[in-house]
């Protein structure tokens, strides 16, 4: 896998925390249903699976 | 930061911004699409097939990040509480992954700094950790448990502690020659359901949530606990590196009285 997909997944995965972190616990969100700040910062292996869930679990076999 | 009332915001405002984020996205996405597709294409079925992770807004997940992770980001809601009148306000919340769910246990550390004038007079420390339940070729189940709220200082501590568990699931919807990545979560905390009489009470309760990528940029997700529903969208930019942009609705309907707008953008590292 490329450097480029490696940063496409990367970032992908910043996404996936996006949203949590909007919601974190502050003062100024009403709603506190918010426990985690998720952020998986994928870093896929080479030749890695092309489906989406063996892809995103690369991310964890550095 | 101090609450001073402005003219109140429109209801039908929150919405109109959220489907402006989700235009625009959609426009950045299919702008970016040949450069996504060229950086993807390492065979022909990913450039095919990968649509955006499926972020959730407005539930918390235990899809862990990657150990040796960390992130900063900015939130900007309003209005502040979702009390209507109020002004908006800002957070800024800063965090690090340790550890891997597969093999062990991922653990994830937090600072939220609530308010932003002054900046840091009111802030709080959250933990959660998370560990791969199962997972086969087509799905996987996670477990996570968090703490919020802890060792609070300013404003923040009058909101005390809440604690949560919660289980999340990835799956992919198989769509022609591509799938839709699919995320659902759901969960129990002692802090999670606002009461619908106005009050701005908090009591215990379940919270859910489900969201789905749609494009290689652009995810969207709705959530909600027994008194609300929330609805979001999270945006990548490709061109700017470990960049993202999400915005969201909280209480859809203002079933709680405590309708709010937020839109957040994040640094991973």
């Amino acid at each position: 896998m490329t450097s480029m997909i490696k940063g496409a997944l990367l970032v992908a995965g910043l996404a996936a925390g996006a949203a949590p972190v909007a919601m974190a616990g502050g003062s100024s969100t009403p709603n506190p249903t918010t426990p985690s700040t998720t952020v998986p910062a994928p870093a896929p292996q080479p030749a890695g699976p092309t489906t989406f869930v063996p892809r995103f679990l690369s991310i964890y076999t550095r | 930061m101090s609450n001073i009332p402005i003219s109140r915001t429109p209801r039908s405002a929150p919405l109109a911004v959220l489907c402006v984020v989700a235009f625009v996205g959609q426009a950045v996405a299919q702008s970016t699409n040949t450069t996504d597709l060229g950086q993807l294409a390492a065979t022909p079925e990913r450039a095919e097939a990968e649509l955006a992770f499926p972020s959730i807004f407005g539930a918390a997940s235990a899809v862990a990040p990657a150990g040796g992770t960390g992130y900063a980001a900015l939130t900007y809601a309003t209005p502040r509480n979702g009390i209507s009148g109020s002004d908006g306000d800002g957070d800024v919340a800063a965090g690090y992954t340790f550890g891997n769910p597969v093999d062990g246990i991922s653990v994830s550390l937090g600072v939220v700094v609530t308010g932003l004038d002054p900046f840091g007079d009111s802030g709080s420390f959250n933990i959660s950790a998370s560990r791969l339940l199962g997972a086969t070729d087509r799905s996987a189940t996670f477990v996570g448990a968090s703490a919020l709220g802890l060792g609070g200082w300013g404003d923040a501590t009058a909101d005390g502690e809440s604690y949560a568990v919660y289980v999340s699931h990835l799956a992919a919807l198989g769509a022609g020659s591509a799938e839709i990545p699919l995320q659902a979560t759901f969960g129990y905390g002692n802090r999670t359901t606002l009461a619908d009489d106005g009050s701005g009470r908090v009591e215990d309760g379940v919270f859910y949530g489900l969201g789905a990528g749609i494009t290689p940029t652009l995810s969207i997700s709705v959530s909600g606990t027994a008194t609300q529903m929330n609805a979001g969208a999270v945006l990548r930019i490709p061109q700017l590196d470990g960049i993202s942009l999400s915005a969201g609705i909280f209480d859809i309907s203002d079933n709680t009285d405590r309708q709010q707008m937020t839109a957040t953008i994040a640094y991973s590292f």
